[in-house]
């Protein structure tokens, strides 16, 4: 019988350790995944101080969330309809300055998690050498942060767009499809950036050209269908830009997704993550002794 | 119940780190690791068996670089093994080096919920236990600071009151212990030794002898990286704590022996003190410890250094002065230490109010103390200094931190650091009174 003295304990957990795989599991197919649903509490404990710290000590605290992106609407508004309104229609210059924003808040989540992921682990030797520690969740917890921002951008976005077009068209139903191949994707990517950032150092610093490079490579500054046709299966491989141009066809063009890029989408995700994960895995048990 | 189920069981663990020149060479090893070679070897662990058991604890003793780190870095899974295999039962927590797992940006409560739920508790139940942390922890307001604006004392103190209030199944403990003021290493201690009576297991890494032999029930002693000796901690500390201060002795580098100048009346030589100058042995060398003889008074000669409790000690010091050195500020001194490094006798002519005669260079000096033992059965280090005393001020003509290693025996148990003779008179029984019920 074991004897507790304290609130509910876990299950016994028997963590095996040898030269060749971490304690709490092998790579395989569902070891990382139940390793990292185990590390829920500190992922949601580790995200939450995230979402504080970002404004930690300002005057408007989490209000900033809010204020930011509608101070950068504002400041789109005035450079694409006033300062700068060559290229763009007179009657299309507000739904550009929509369809540009909802592509930088799809976009941001991406960006903002992997361009701190090089540090993510790096940036923590404490929680790599002296602690018992699940790694992965140190860039899903940026993610967190991210994802959390980029939904009150989106609520600003979608209240932007009832004020300037009217009532969401019926396909709006289709955005929460767009949600987990985004977090997958993202998720992805981090890990393996963060991964390779333990061992490279200089991806902290090239990170940010790199994403620079991926954000013009995406249909934010323009639309798809404005690119020549033979570049456009180039561009089509990058998962950022299907999602991106998925997500301005169903809240503003009003037609439904296309079911079977959705349908790819998901998939490319869902593989992404998962190489992402057993990579970063396969990486972490060399981090103690880099760091 | 008849046995307890093992908690951890290690086999044949080891740990090879390995060297590379650029850091770009450990990248290429993991990837194409199977055929070529970019890294140098050296083993800081090797061949580790371990066998513990629900409610034991096991210390482990060593000198600096010894692998103990390393071992408990292991076992806590922070770092892979290169060979062997360990199977660790149960929640596992960790308190490696100062504050372990603490982010020096997160703030003290942050911290506190982060190992809650790292030990697997749920946030519900870390939240229901936070002010039990912050009360056992004793640091204030500091909660809600930033850990790096922490003190290495308010530190540990978190540290340990997130492991006392949601204790883990198996606790690794390094060096933690020491740290922080007398009253809260006696809570921690109680917190300890209740947290053993219930069940948990605990592996301690520490230079506390003291620690290692009232919580541990055997000891495992390191020495590059491998065990060097195992079993009951009161022994394995002993030897190891004669071995350590033997090391010290060891090496018998001969200091040049100035011509021996005849001064004063002949007198039998004590022992030479052979003690070359290093970490152990500093000064500006004006005048230096050559000799010094350690007997109890009374006694037949017993081997060198070992002392009978409640004997008469005395010591006698030769100093050779090779320069002139003037009365004034002269003082000798000595200092009798236990292995937690607490002075625990100390005794300078200066402060004693005996006046030293100048010295002219080459000229000898000798000193005879003597003073009831007081110390307990144990290891002591005896300190020699040779100082002159400005003020507040000492500077050291000649400091020799283990002059020799005092063995003290004795047939009582005593749990108090020194023993003094105790007068204790008893009436004889009082005639009985009305007990009010």
């Amino acid at each position: 019988m074991t004897r507790s003295n304290t609130a509910a304990p876990a299950p016994v957990r028997v963590a095996i350790i040898t030269p060749e795989r971490l304690p709490d599991g092998g790579l395989g197919l569902v070891p990382p995944w139940r390793a990292l649903w185990a590390s829920r509490h500190v992922i949601a404990e580790l995200g939450r101080r995230q979402v504080r710290v970002r404004h930690r000590g300002s005057f408007l605290g989490v209000l900033w969330t809010l204020v930011h992106p509608l101070l950068l609407l504002g400041v789109y508004t005035l450079v694409f309809t006033v300062l700068l309104p060559y290229g763009v229609e007179p009657g299309r210059r507000a739904a550009f300055v929509l369809e540009l924003f909802c592509g930088l808040v799809v976009f941001g989540v991406f960006a903002e998690t992997v361009q701190r992921a090089p540090t993510a682990v790096w940036s923590n030797p404490n929680f790599v050498k002296k602690a018992v520690f699940p790694l992965e969740a140190l860039p899903v917890a940026d993610l967190w942060a991210s994802a959390f921002a980029g939904a009150v951008n989106f609520l600003v976005l979608m209240a932007a767009s009832w004020f300037v077009a009217g009532p969401w068209p019926a396909s709006a139903l289709w955005l929460p499809a767009f949600v987990p191949p985004l977090l997958l994707a993202t998720a992805g990517v981090a890990w393996i950036v963060a991964a390779l950032g333990v061992y490279v150092r200089d991806l902290a610093v090239s990170i940010g050209v790199l994403v620079t490079a991926l954000f013009f490579l995406t249909p934010i500054v323009y639309r798809l269908d404005q690119v020549p046709a033979t570049w456009r299966p180039l561009l089509e491989l990058n998962p950022l830009a299907g999602l991106v141009d998925g997500v301005r066809t169903v809240l503003f063009a009003g037609s439904p997704p296309d079911p079977g890029g959705l349908a790819l989408a998901w998939l490319l995700a869902a593989l992404l993550a998962h190489v992402g994960l057993v990579a970063f895995r396969a990486a972490r048990r060399g981090f103690a002794d880099v760091l | 119940m008849s046995s307890e189920p093992a908690v951890l069981v290690a086999r044949g663990l080891g740990k090879c780190y390995r060297t590379y020149a650029r850091p770009v060479d450990r990248l290429k090893q993991a990837l194409f690791g199977r055929r070529r070679r970019w890294f140098r070897e050296h083993w800081a662990l090797r061949d580790i068996d371990l066998d513990l058991r629900r409610g034991e604890a096991l210390g482990i003793i060593g000198r600096n670089g010894s692998g103990k780190s390393t071992l408990l870095q292991v076992l806590a899974g922070t770092l892979p093994p290169s060979a062997g295999r360990a199977e660790v039962r149960g929640r596992v927590g960790g308190l490696l080096e100062l504050g372990s797992g603490f982010n020096p940006e997160f703030t003290g409560r942050e911290n506190a919920r982060l190992q809650g739920v790292l030990l697997g508790f749920e946030p519900g139940a870390v939240e229901a236990k936070m002010a039990e942390i912050e009360a056992f922890a004793e640091i204030g307001g500091f909660v809600d600071e930033p850990v790096k604006t922490y003190s290495s004392g308010m530190f540990v103190r978190l540290a340990f009151a997130v492991q006392a209030v949601l204790p883990p199944e198996v606790l690794i403990v390094d060096e933690a212990l020491s740290v922080g003021d007398a009253a809260f290493q006696i809570k921690c201690m109680t917190r300890m030794r209740q947290l053993l009576d219930q069940g948990m297991t605990m592996i301690l890494a520490s230079h506390d002898m003291a620690a290692v032999r009232s919580l541990c029930g055997s000891a495992i002693w390191l020495d590059g990286g491998v065990v060097r000796a195992r079993g009951c901690p009161r022994e394995t500390t002993a030897s190891y704590v004669r071995w350590l201060f033997g090391a010290d002795e060891a090496p018998p580098a001969a200091p040049p022996p100035a011509a021996p100048r005849a001064a004063g009346v002949a007198r039998a030589a004590l022992p030479p003190l052979v003690c070359p100058p290093g970490p152990g042995r500093w000064g500006s060398g004006e005048a230096r410890v050559v000799g010094m003889r350690l007997s109890a008074v009374g006694r037949p000669p017993a081997p060198h250094g070992t002392i009978a409790h409640g004997d008469r000690l005395r010591l006698e010091v030769e100093v050779r002065a090779e320069r002139d050195v003037p009365a004034e500020p002269f003082s000798l001194a000595f200092s009798l230490r236990n292995v937690r490094g607490l002075d625990l006798i100390t005794y300078a002519t200066r402060e004693g109010g005996v006046r030293l005669p100048a010295l002219a260079a080459g000229q000898t000096l000798r000193a005879t103390f003597e003073v009831d033992n007081i110390l307990p059965a144990g290891e002591y280090g005896l300190v020699l200094a040779v100082e002159q005393v400005f003020g507040d001020e000492r500077r050291y003509l000649d400091f020799v931190e283990h002059a020799m290693l005092v063995r003290v025996t004795s047939t009582v148990r005593t749990f108090s650091i020194v023993a003094p003779p105790v007068a204790c008179a008893v009436s004889a029984p009082a005639p009985a009174e009305a007990v009010a019920r």
